[in-house]
């Protein structure tokens, strides 16, 4: 970056002394209308003389030497301005020439400042479109070193168009200018081989003889010219002559330049031809096309013509073919994705299509006006152009953006692409119900619309991300790994592969993972992620040109890649939601099932009264009644069950478990076994549902209540002592624990009155809204104080839960049965 | 703004500063380069230069005693005042001079130091060791006008014409506008007959100080070696009318008229010259000359001999009295009187105190006139032999006078090959003066007949 900065200095010092020379030409002084042969060697020969100034009046004519001004013999053409400048405009000067006659003192009358010839601001301009092309190129990929080169390229010309074809006169700062622009001319061969040599691809580099120092390659590129020039300078003053000079600059230099340029464009023949892709190879040898065209005439025309004929005539046609060599880089560039400029193109373009444009509105404009009113003294107000002008100025902005329209259009093609895809999805997603297949459908897009060879997408399954889309050298499954997806999301742009593997917070498997990305040719990687989840990496490959994304590019990928992480969240969604729908369908049928297999009745024994209630927490439970037959066949029991699990797994198992119960009953010889075979069957199903189960079965025409219990809590017998549990059987795991489960009926003689409250679970464990248990204590309390009637027990118990859990949603289904003997009961 | 944009910035603009600090040191050490507290004494300082340059002597005085008054310890204007006025009051010159060498030099500028040592040297009357310092200096400061210009003026006294042209045009690259290189110069070009050259130089000279006297004086002398007679009266006009007081230019367009063969004119301007105190001295042997040449223009020989020995005009040691002087006592058959002016000539020829180019002059006056007793004698060979002798060490200008002589001598040469027998070396001779001045040809009433007793 420090080169970057370092070439941006010298740019911006180029760039001034540039902007000096043009200001230096505008500025009003003194001027006599001598324009000053620019390749002279330490005389003030005359050029040319600008008719009708004080030098033509004077008879000063073309290869005069201006020997004195003012009185003072001169040395060069700042002493001359000097001396100019203590003089007035109007104020007659003594000159002092010497013609082929001798030498004279003659009277120059000075006039004001003649500026340089139109073909000289195309000179500016042309230069000032170098320097900002080259200038952009730069900003743009700072650290590569072909936009290095291209940059010092860029500005060298400019510096020899503005400086050094800038008219010769007396001006303080000509001979500053026309040094700097004949420094330019000496380095410029230099950095035109360099970039050549370096434009698309060194080649050179890995085809030069091993013995072959790189730096002593580009040591003699860079040092030949300046020692030449030393030598040139060096020999004219051993032998007292003045050097051959052509165009300020010795002829030797030309000689050099012609050399390099030469070497130059076989350079970027040879490279061309090595190139592997078509379009590069197209985009290199249209550049060569434009240089060769653009250069050739250029250096005839507008160099050689004007230093050795003396004749500017054809400088125009030849400063015109160089406008060829910044053309057809930018062709090539924007077409070939040899470099990417279009920025600085698009801009440059656009100024000068914008500045042409009202050039010529002006023109007309004028012309209209004057055919208009041509004699009258509107036209010869010297307000009218003023007034034209200000509406031009104002017209500006307007056909500014209307051009912009067009020429983004054309130079920001990828950027436009991508907006147009992001318009597009967004479409899909509107319109398209296959938004998955929308998405995949953008990535296979993704190497033609951002110019990169290759573009995957892996959707997250599970804990791993499979390949969905993407060239096969790519993994075809990833681990999935959250962090490395933070670190991608962090940014606003995707991030490259390279900046993620120095990370500081991703560790060894994200780093093993990056590699292998890398290994298959990953540049860039994106998360594709809803705010709910992650759902995806997308990895693209590097861009098929010589250079790198631009930043915007990859922000616009991220933005892109956000809103297919939106659509494919929202077709996640829908389709949860459409199984959900199904779910619940399901679930109300499951329930109305449930709700079926509830006895209608639980009238099980002469002399009892019994309620029971069975409320799941969800639309289907895992809790269930079941009234069985037992061995009396004027008693039923009552089994009250709570299966592990929920919704439709509990339901299922619940069924299971209730028809297991019912097939049983019939058969076994007593609620033992039942409870034997059942634990054996259910153990069977091998699902890890367990199935706690209550049983109570009171005995008709008796004060006797038989119970088993298999992991339901101990039922709570309410009698004139108060409340207590009942005694618990020595075992009493739930059924389908253990293969072999034990079982214990237990017996309780009641009173009249007395009753028998069973549960599950979840009455106790409800939660009230500070997360604590219903508990015992608080069951106890209310079974105690509940009327007699044991319908009412059950409403009395549940309200309770109810109103300690704030009539939220319970956890756990809630199963009660209450069995009261009835008082007119004889023990 | 990032801050590489603002590092740019901050870095241009400390570019320009720098550039307009420096801009600045340059012009405070262009300002100091004479070491004194005082502007008003650096001014006059540098006005009695610049007069000492325009041959304004007279100035130069009033310039540095002024520079002198306003700044006493002024050391380097001190010597030069110390020299301007060493003939005029040698004891104020000593006096100053001892005040020099006290002072403390520590401060003084190189050239400063350079400068009063050297002048102090010369002044004392140590040449060589002057001559030592000089090159002293000159070995680490080459291109320094002051003492270059020195260097010039030594190989210049010295007769040593094309190394002082070489060192004077050397002055000339470094200060183009250094008026004595570009008078010394032409002059050099004159004498060695690049006259168009010399024009061109004394035009330049003139370009840049028409306001001076010399530069239209220079032109004066040119132009009259050359036959533009009118140009050259302009020119000497041009000269007396910027400075009365420029003796040079009178004695010049005396010289100017007795080539037109104007006496009357010639003794009118002598006459304005005698207004001009400084100038009396010279205003004696003019009038000499003048009477001198009439006489010879009559054909009175008599009275050129009268004049030359009753004015006392012999005594002023001039070439041309003792051309007409020899040639009146060749007429008057005074061959006796004739090898005594020989004599006299022969003796200024050896005299070692004089200037090597000034010995050379008297050499050639006297081949002359050894040309002409020959002449006169009717041995045309010899008298060829000698005028070409003559010929060979006269330049078309020295300090010892312009070169009409060396036409006046190459006239003589062509009228003895005429009578040798040799008709096409003297046309050619001839149409050399002519290409140089063709209006001199008239003078050949100053080449004697050979007399009836001839052998």
């Amino acid at each position: 970056m420090r080169m970057a900065t370092a070439l941006k200095l010298l740019g911006a010092m180029a760039f001034a002394l540039a902007a000096l020379s043009i200001v230096d030409m505008f500025l009003p002084r003194p001027y006599d209308g001598v324009v000053l042969e620019s390749d002279a060697y330490s005389e003030l020969r005359v050029r040319q003389v600008v008719p009708g100034t004080g030098a033509a009046q004077a008879g000063i004519r073309h290869g005069d030497v201006i020997v004195g001004i003012g009185r003072e013999i001169l040395r060069s053409p700042a002493s001359a301005a000097r001396q100019l400048n203590r003089y007035r405009i109007g104020e007659i000067v003594p000159y002092l020439i010497r013609d082929a006659t001798g030498i004279h003192e003659v009277e120059v009358r000075l006039g004001h400042r003649q500026i340089g010839d139109r073909s000289y601001l195309y000179a500016c301009l042309l230069g000032f479109s170098f320097f900002f092309v080259g200038l952009f190129v730069l900003r743009r990929h700072p650290a590569q070193h072909a936009n290095q080169l291209f940059f010092i390229l860029c500005t060298l010309f400019m510096l020899f168009l503005i400086c050094r074809l800038r008219p010769a006169s007396y001006s303080q700062v000509d001979t500053f200018v026309l040094a700097t622009g004949t420094m330019a001319l000496v380095v410029l061969p230099s950095a035109f081989l360099d970039f050549y040599l370096s434009f698309p691809r060194p080649r050179w580099r890995s085809h030069k003889p091993a013995w072959l120092p790189q730096g002593l390659v580009l040591a003699v590129i860079y040092g030949l010219p300046p020692l030449v020039l030393l030598a040139s300078l060096a020999s004219s003053r051993t032998r007292e002559q003045p050097p051959l000079l052509i165009s300020g600059a010795p002829a030797a230099n030309w000689w050099i330049l012609a050399v390099y340029m030469i070497l130059g464009l076989l350079a970027l023949g040879w490279n061309a031809a090595a190139l592997k892709g078509t379009r590069e190879r197209r985009g290199a040898w249209l550049v060569l096309a434009g240089s060769l065209f653009g250069l050739g005439p250029f250096l005839v025309l507008a160099v050689a013509f004007p230093s050795l004929l003396h004749t500017e005539r054809f400088l125009f046609y030849g400063v015109v073919p160089l406008l060829l060599v910044p053309l057809t880089f930018a062709y090539s560039i924007v077409r070939f994705q040899l470099l990417d400029i279009q920025v600085i193109l698009k801009k440059s373009l656009l100024y000068t299509v914008t500045t042409a444009t009202l050039t010529a509105l002006y023109a007309v404009a004028i012309a209209s006006f004057n055919s208009l009113f041509g004699g009258t003294a509107l036209a010869d107000s010297r307000w009218s152009p003023i007034v034209l002008g200000l509406a031009i100025v104002l017209l500006f902005d307007p056909v500014r953006r209307r051009l912009q329209v067009a020429i983004d259009r054309f130079f920001a093609a990828e950027r436009s692409h991508l907006q147009r895809a992001m318009v597009e999805m967004g479409g899909t997603f509107t319109a398209d119900d296959d938004l998955q297949g929308a998405v995949l459908r953008l990535v296979e897009r993704l190497p033609l619309l951002v110019k990169v060879d290759f573009a995957a997408l892996y959707l997250k399954e599970g804990e791993r991300l499979s390949r969905v889309s993407g060239p096969s050298q790519l993994p075809s499954r990833l681990d999935f790994l959250p962090d490395l997806h933070r670190a991608i999301s962090r940014t606003e742009a995707l991030p490259r592969v390279s900046a993620l593997l120095l990370d500081p917070s991703l560790g060894p498997r994200e780093e093993l993972l990056l590699n292998r990305l890398a290994s298959g040719g990953a540049a860039a990687l994106g998360s594709l992620a809803s705010s709910r989840r992650i759902l995806g990496l997308l990895v693209l490959s590097k861009k098929s040109g010589q250079i790198d994304f631009e930043p915007e590019e990859l922000a616009l990928l991220h933005g892109l890649l956000q809103q297919a992480a939106i659509g494919l969240e929202t077709n996640f969604l829908l389709e949860e939601r459409t199984r959900r729908i199904e779910l619940d369908r399901d679930l109300e049928i499951a329930a109305s099932i449930q709700s079926a297999l509830l006895p209608k009745s639980v009238e099980v024994a002469e002399g009892w009264s019994v309620a029971a209630a069975c409320r799941p927490a969800r639309q289907v439970g895992g809790d269930f009644i079941a009234k069985l037959p037992t061995a009396d066949p004027r008693s039923a029991a009552l089994a009250y069950g709570d299966v592990s699990g929920k919704s439709i797994p509990g339901a299922l198992m619940m069924m299971a478990a209730h028809e297991i119960l019912h097939a049983l009953a019939m058969t076994a010889s007593g609620p033992c076994e039942v409870f034997s075979l059942a634990n054996q069957r259910l153990y069977q199903l091998r699902n890890r549902s367990f199935v706690a189960l209550g049983y109570l079965s009171p005995l008709a025409g008796g004060n006797r209540l038989r119970y088993l219990l298999a992991g339901q809590p101990p039922p709570l017998l309410r009698s004139a002592d108060g409340i207590r549990e009942l005694d618990l059987p020595p075992h009493r795991l739930p059924l389908g624990a253990l293969l072999n489960g034990s079982y214990q009926q237990m017996e309780v003689s009641l009173a009249p009155g007395d009753l028998v409250l069973g549960y599950s679970d979840g009455v106790v464990e409800a939660l009230s809204p500070e997360n604590e248990m219903f508990g015992s204590d608080r069951l106890a309390d209310i079974v105690s104080t509940a009327p007699q009637d044991p319908a009412n027990v059950v409403a009395s118990v549940l309200e309770g839960v109810t109103a300690f859990t704030h009539g939220q949603e319970p956890y756990d289904d809630l199963t009660l049965i209450c069995c009261r003997l009835n008082p007119e009961i004889t023990p | 703004m990032t801050r590489n944009k603002t590092l740019i910035l901050i870095a241009a603009v400390a570019v320009v500063i720098l550039a307009l600090l420096a801009v600045q040191v340059l012009r405070r050490q262009e300002r100091n380069r004479w070491t004194t507290s005082s502007e008003v004494a650096r001014v006059q300082f540098e006005e009695c230069l610049s007069s000492i340059m325009k041959i304004y002597y007279g100035d130069a005085v009033a310039h540095c005693a002024k520079a002198v008054k306003a700044d006493p310890n002024f050391a380097v204007a001190k010597v030069f005042y110390a020299l301007l006025i060493n003939r005029r009051d040698p004891t104020e010159s000593k006096e100053l001079q001892s005040q020099v060498r006290a002072a403390d030099k520590s401060r003084l500028t190189p050239r400063e130091r350079f400068l009063i040592d050297y002048h102090l040297a010369r002044l004392a009357g140590k040449q060589e060791r002057a001559s030592q310092i000089l090159s002293s200096y000159l070995s680490s400061h080459p291109d320094d006008p002051f003492a270059l210009t020195e260097r010039c003026n030594e190989l210049w006294l010295g007769q040593k014409m094309q190394a002082s042209e070489k060192c004077y045009q050397r002055v000339r690259r470094i200060d183009p506008n250094w008026v004595e290189a570009q008078n010394r110069l032409g002059y050099a070009a004159m004498a060695q007959g690049r006259f168009k050259e010399a024009e061109e130089l004394f035009d330049t000279y003139r370009y840049i100080a028409p306001d001076q006297a010399n530069p239209h004086d220079s032109l004066g002398e040119l132009l009259t070696l050359v036959g533009r007679y009118g140009e050259a009266q302009k020119e000497l006009a041009a000269a007396i009318s910027t400075r009365a007081d420029f003796c040079a230019s009178y004695e010049h367009w005396v010289q100017l008229d007795l080539l037109q063969s104007r006496f009357d004119d010639a003794e009118k301007r002598i006459a304005a010259m005698k207004s001009q105190a400084d100038c009396a001295k010279s205003a004696d042997l003019l009038t000499c000359g003048v009477s001198l040449w009439r006489a010879a223009h009559a054909g009175d020989w008599s009275a050129a001999w009268d004049v030359a020995h009753q004015a006392g005009c012999i005594d002023h040691k001039n070439g041309d009295v003792f051309v007409i002087a020899f040639r009146a006592a060749l007429e008057l058959g005074k061959r006796s009187d004739a090898a005594r002016i020989k004599d006299r000539i022969r003796a200024l020829e050896t005299d070692t105190k004089m200037p090597p180019e000034a010995r050379n002059t008297w050499a050639a006056v006297l081949d002359h006139l050894d040309g002409l007793e020959a002449l006169k004698d009717g041995d045309n060979t010899k008298a060829a032999k000698s005028f070409r002798e003559a010929d060979a060490k006269l330049r078309y200008w020295s300090n010892a006078g312009l070169g009409t002589f060396k036409l006046f001598n190459r006239l003589s040469l062509a009228e003895a090959l005429s009578r040798e027998g040799k008709p096409e070396e003297a046309a050619q001779v001839r149409r050399e003066i002519a290409s140089v001045n063709p209006k001199i040809v008239q003078f050949d009433y100053l080449i004697p007949e050979a007399t009836p007793n001839a052998r």
